[in-house]
């Protein structure tokens, strides 16, 4: 209709001190309450939300408008069976997760009972407040985007509830909260960017029993090929040069030294090397080429990092000053906690294939069990035809070569004496059967060696390469003239799984539910495209830390600014805007959409919020008379000067003197003396 | 303060008023609505039932202000040349000559306009419209000023012509009398027969006189703020009708009129600047028989109209 909203009139009369809000409210704030609410369904268990959910829904299709959908007994009860069901599906109360299943009860709970303006106000109070809980779980991109309709319903319930029902029509509301939010986005970027980082979180994030995936500190036979099935993002590297060829791109994790005739896995506590210079330079790679990286490490819940063979310093973590980083002499690089958070780091390294020893290996690395007797005994026999050492391990890889090994993700189930069984029998397997196979070959004929996992190759996109759970890999490195050398037998088997990767190694393979990839190449292209707008979110928003900050900053060519220096700008910067941006925006809620108010309007605006705020609200089209005249019968001791201030209103808006700038001011401060008078309403 | 300057002066508007509220008793509102259409140049129609004080209030405009008046009863009948006049063979001079009707005079009341054909009717709308008459290929100026105070009766009968909404526009402004109130209405009965009383009253203003009230009209100062206001009513109006709530939104003509009808409100109210509460007076009357076709139907939007559209 024109510019009114056709609401019921049962509002009207009470507009102006009261409290109950109307349906249409109450509308507006069921929706709040419930886009707030469903992004944590993704994160809470169903049976305390669904519930909760359940009785928003119900209160939103109440038709009642007096009566609470909770009366304050059943709220009073409801709560307590919150408390109840919290901590029987927990087990604890104060930690993140119960706390926020709590806070999204009691929100529903609120919101039932929810009938006047004090309390719609709370409530949408609360529904930020929720809105946030989901970060503690995730801050991916998406999370971010699905959380802007509820920013933006906050902001018009806001709205709705403190410009009293019914004065403003919804779509001039609809617009409006519109044009704030949009007006709100450059200063919400300015903050992000320009306020001093907090480089911690400030919520822990750990203690909720993620499932790990990716590498970890054992490897048996078979826990290769289930990783391989996953195409899940392990890490993302930009390199500050241009990256390695495919068949360098070695990423060094765990060390498995131990073996115990089945497993093998991580030896407890070797010696640590503190020293940030890192551990060894080989005089025979000194002149191979040196590499700087940044790696972006996907929360994987595991505490160590992963750098190219091989790394020559310990990483520096970007966005996470608390986490201790050390290496030890087997090259691992171990974290003083798990990784619950996207991490940053660089690192740098000399794509070198071997290196020289801090130590000599100790017998851990001899260890060969009694199992596999038929494998020890080829061993043997095979080393008293070779001399050296090194002429050893190049007959081993040989014979891996020549011999029908084949490369599959799935090899047939092996007994007890694996390595027997698989290089004798199967000759099927994955690159843990051969690494595996390979160190104990060269540990029977005497030679130090070890498994090495991480990931071997990287997709690239655009500037940045991706790797992803697939690329997971185990190869092996043995002492031999006292370097750690890398091998990896995979490679004398399936070249191709380290010139092209596992997905190309495996194309001739029955099995072929590895290749979660479909074969598309549009699909392949948006898959592509999504990753890269996730990473840099991750790069750009999540890993925006203190140190980017300063960069940004050096960038700019400014010295990083003091705190008193941001406070200072942005108090400036606040009084441009409300000069320039508000102005127009208050003039528009005025609903006169004139670029700039007349003095005389100004001041006339100045008494009529004044009276409005005392309880007399101007009516649509009632005209100043009317409007004076009813605040003379209210307060009659100010008659005089009301009258008089609509007098100059008057003649400053509407006479042809009044046109004259001049005379216009004369008649703005008469306005602006008598409206000083009246101070006590 | 500009409104007081012309305080002195408008003293003879007062009296004119102050004299019409005496021989037309309880109608002031009205009275003022009738004389500010004088002073604006536009015509009145008036919707009521008979004996409710049409004629007088005709007779009392007419007496007060001094101008010649005519009237003329509308009937089925009645042909267009019994309005505006007749060319007769004249035996003597061997020539026709024109005998002018009715219509040649300052203020004409046209009794039940809608009894008359539509060809008679809009015989007097056109000589309302353009201040002139033509007959046998002459044409023929009207007196200046020239007021119609047309009557129609609301009520559904056999036999009439309504007015067509093209028709109405013609005139400014609609109001209605009514029946008197209670103590109007003793007064009425107790007093000096209202003949008498109009046949001993004495004008308090000359031909000039309205004239020169009616140029001082067309001054009255209107603010920007003003007009923003009319706009947005007509803009209101035109809405409704497309929304289907009415029948027609307001023209620029009827634009025209509203401003027309905002000064001499003004104006009669001694201030030389239109404010909104002169728009809201006269609006109603201004827009009634235009978006509705009669004031009584028109009454409701336009309440809501005001109630609704903010003032400037």
């Amino acid at each position: 209709m024109f510019g009114r909203n056709q609401t019921d009139s049962s509002h009207i009369n009470n507009r102006t001190t009261d409290t109950r809000l109307s349906q249409h409210t109450i509308h507006m704030l069921g929706v709040t309450v419930l886009l707030s609410q469903l992004p944590l369904l993704l994160h809470l268990p169903g049976w305390l939300t669904l519930p909760g959910i359940a009785l928003t829904i119900a209160k939103l299709r109440t038709t009642a408008v007096s009566k609470p959908l909770l009366q304050p007994a059943v709220t009073v009860i409801l709560v307590l069976l919150a408390v109840i069901a919290v901590f029987a599906n927990y087990g604890y109360l104060f930690g993140r997760d119960p706390c926020v299943a709590f806070l999204f009860l009691l929100l529903s709970f609120k919101y039932g009972e929810t009938k006047r303006n004090y309390d719609a106000s709370l409530l949408v109070i609360l529904c930020a407040f929720l809105l946030i809980t989901q970060f503690f779980f995730r801050q991916s991109l998406v999370s971010a985007v699905i959380s802007i309709p509820s920013m933006y319903f906050i902001g018009l319930s806001l709205f709705v509830v403190q410009r009293g029902n019914a004065e403003t029509n919804t779509r001039t509301m609809v617009h409006t909260t519109a044009k704030l939010f949009l007006q709100a986005m450059p200063i919400a970027l300015i903050l992000f960017v320009a306020v001093p980082r907090i480089s911690q979180t400030p919520w822990n994030n750990g203690g909720s029993g993620h499932a790990t995936t990716g590498l970890s500190s054992t490897m048996s036979p078979g826990s290769f090929a289930s990783l391989s099935k996953s195409n899940e993002v392990a890490f993302r590297v930009e390199f500050d040069g241009s990256p390695p060829a495919p068949q360098e791109r070695y990423w060094r994790g765990p060390v498995l030294t131990g073996f115990d005739g089945y497993d093998w896995f991580v030896m407890p506590q070797p010696t640590r090397i503190d020293s940030p210079t890192g551990p060894v330079r080989d005089e025979t790679s000194s002149n191979s080429r040196v590499i700087n990286y940044t790696v972006t490490m996907v929360a994987n819940h595991q505490p160590w990092l992963l750098a190219l063979d091989t790394p020559i310093g310990i990483p520096v973590p970007g966005n996470n000053k608390k986490l201790k980083v050390s290496m030890n002499d087997e090259l691992q690089i171990d974290t003083s906690m798990p990784i619950d958070q996207p991490l940053r780091y660089r690192a740098s390294s000399t794509l070198t294939d071997k290196f020289t020893a801090v130590v000599t290996p100790d017998g851990a690395t001899l260890i060969t069990t009694s199992s596999n007797p038929e494998a020890r005994a080829f061993a043997m026999q095979l080393r008293s035809q070779y001399a050296d050492d090194a002429s050893f391990v190049q007959a081993v890889l040989q014979w891996f070569n020549k011999e029908p090994f084949h490369y599959t993700l799935n090899p047939p189930k092996l007994g007890r004496n694996a390595i027997d069984d698989f290089i004798f029998e199967s000759r099927r397997g994955f690159c843990e059967h051969y690494a595996g196979s390979f160190v104990f070959l060269l540990r029977a004929a005497g030679i130090p060696a070890r498994v090495v996992t991480g990931y071997q190759g990287g997709e690239m996109s655009d500037d940045y390469m991706i790797v992803r759970q697939s690329d997971a890999h185990a190869w092996t490195e043995a002492f031999i003239d006292s370097q750690w050398q890398r091998f990896d037998p995979t490679a004398s088997v399936a070249p191709e799984r380290v010139e092209q990767g596992a997905t190309e190694a495996l194309r001739g393979d029955t099995s072929q539910s590895l290749l979660s990839k479909i074969e598309l190449p549009f699909f392949n292209n948006v898959v592509l495209k999504w990753d890269a707008i996730n990473f840099a979110w991750q790069r750009m928003v999540i890993g925006f830390d203190s140190e980017k900050q300063s960069a940004m900053w050096r960038k700019l060519g400014i010295e990083k600014p003091s705190a008193w220096m941001i406070v200072i700008a942005f108090i400036i910067a606040a009084c441009l805007w409300a000069l320039f941006i508000l102005k127009p925006v208050g003039d528009l809620l005025g609903g006169y959409g004139r670029e700039r108010l007349k003095p005389c309007e100004k001041h006339w605006q100045k008494l009529a919020t004044k009276l409005h705020r005392n309880g007399l609200t101007r009516l649509p089209g009632e005209t100043v008379t009317a409007y004076i005249e009813r605040a003379c019968e209210k307060w009659p001791h100010y008659r005089n000067q009301l009258q008089l201030i609509k007098q100059s209103y008057y003649d400053g808006m509407y006479s042809a003197v009044g046109a004259d700038p001049a005379h216009h001011h004369k008649y703005a401060l008469t306005i602006k003396r008598e409206l000083a008078q009246i101070n006590q309403l | 303060m500009p409104n007081r300057a012309t305080a002195a002066e408008n003293t003879q508007l007062d009296a004119v008023v102050d004299q019409l509220d005496s021989i037309v008793v309880g109608k002031s509102n009205e009275l003022k609505l009738a004389l500010a259409t004088l002073l604006a140049g536009g015509h009145l129609l008036v919707e009521d039932i008979p004996g409710v004080g049409k004629t007088t209030l005709a007779r009392a405009l007419a007496a007060t202000i001094g101008l010649q008046w005519n009237r003329v009863q509308f009937t089925s009948d009645l042909l267009p040349a019994d309005v505006i006049g007749i060319s007769i063979f004249d035996v003597h001079k061997q020539t026709f000559q024109f005998h002018q009707g009715p219509v040649f005079t300052s203020l004409l009341l046209a009794d039940e306009l809608n009894r008359a054909p539509p060809k008679t009717q809009s015989a007097l709308l056109e000589a309302m419209e353009e201040h002139q008459v033509t007959a046998d290929g002459n044409t023929y100026q009207l007196g200046n000023p020239f007021f119609v105070i047309a009557t129609q009766n609301p009520q559904e009968q056999l036999g009439v012509y309504p007015l067509p909404e093209s028709q109405l526009d013609r005139f400014m402004v609609s109001i209605e009398l009514g029946y008197p109130d209670t103590h109007s209405e003793r007064e009425i009965l107790a007093g000096t027969d209202r003949r008498d009383l109009l046949d001993a009253t004495d004008p308090v203003m000359s031909v000039d006189n309205l004239l020169y009230w009616q140029a001082k009209a067309r001054q009255v100062h209107t603010a920007p703020a003003v007009l923003d206001y009319i706009q947005n009513l007509l803009a209101a109006t035109r809405e409704l009708a497309l929304n289907g709530k009415c029948n027609n939104g307001l023209s620029p003509r009827a634009g025209l009129s509203l401003l027309s009808m905002c000064k001499a409100w003004a104006l009669l109210h001694g201030r030389e600047m239109v404010i909104p509460d002169d728009v809201q007076s006269v609006f109603t009357s201004v827009a009634s028989h235009r978006i509705a076709g009669s004031l009584r139907k028109g009454l409701p939007i336009t309440t809501e109209l005001l109630t609704s559209v903010d003032v400037g």
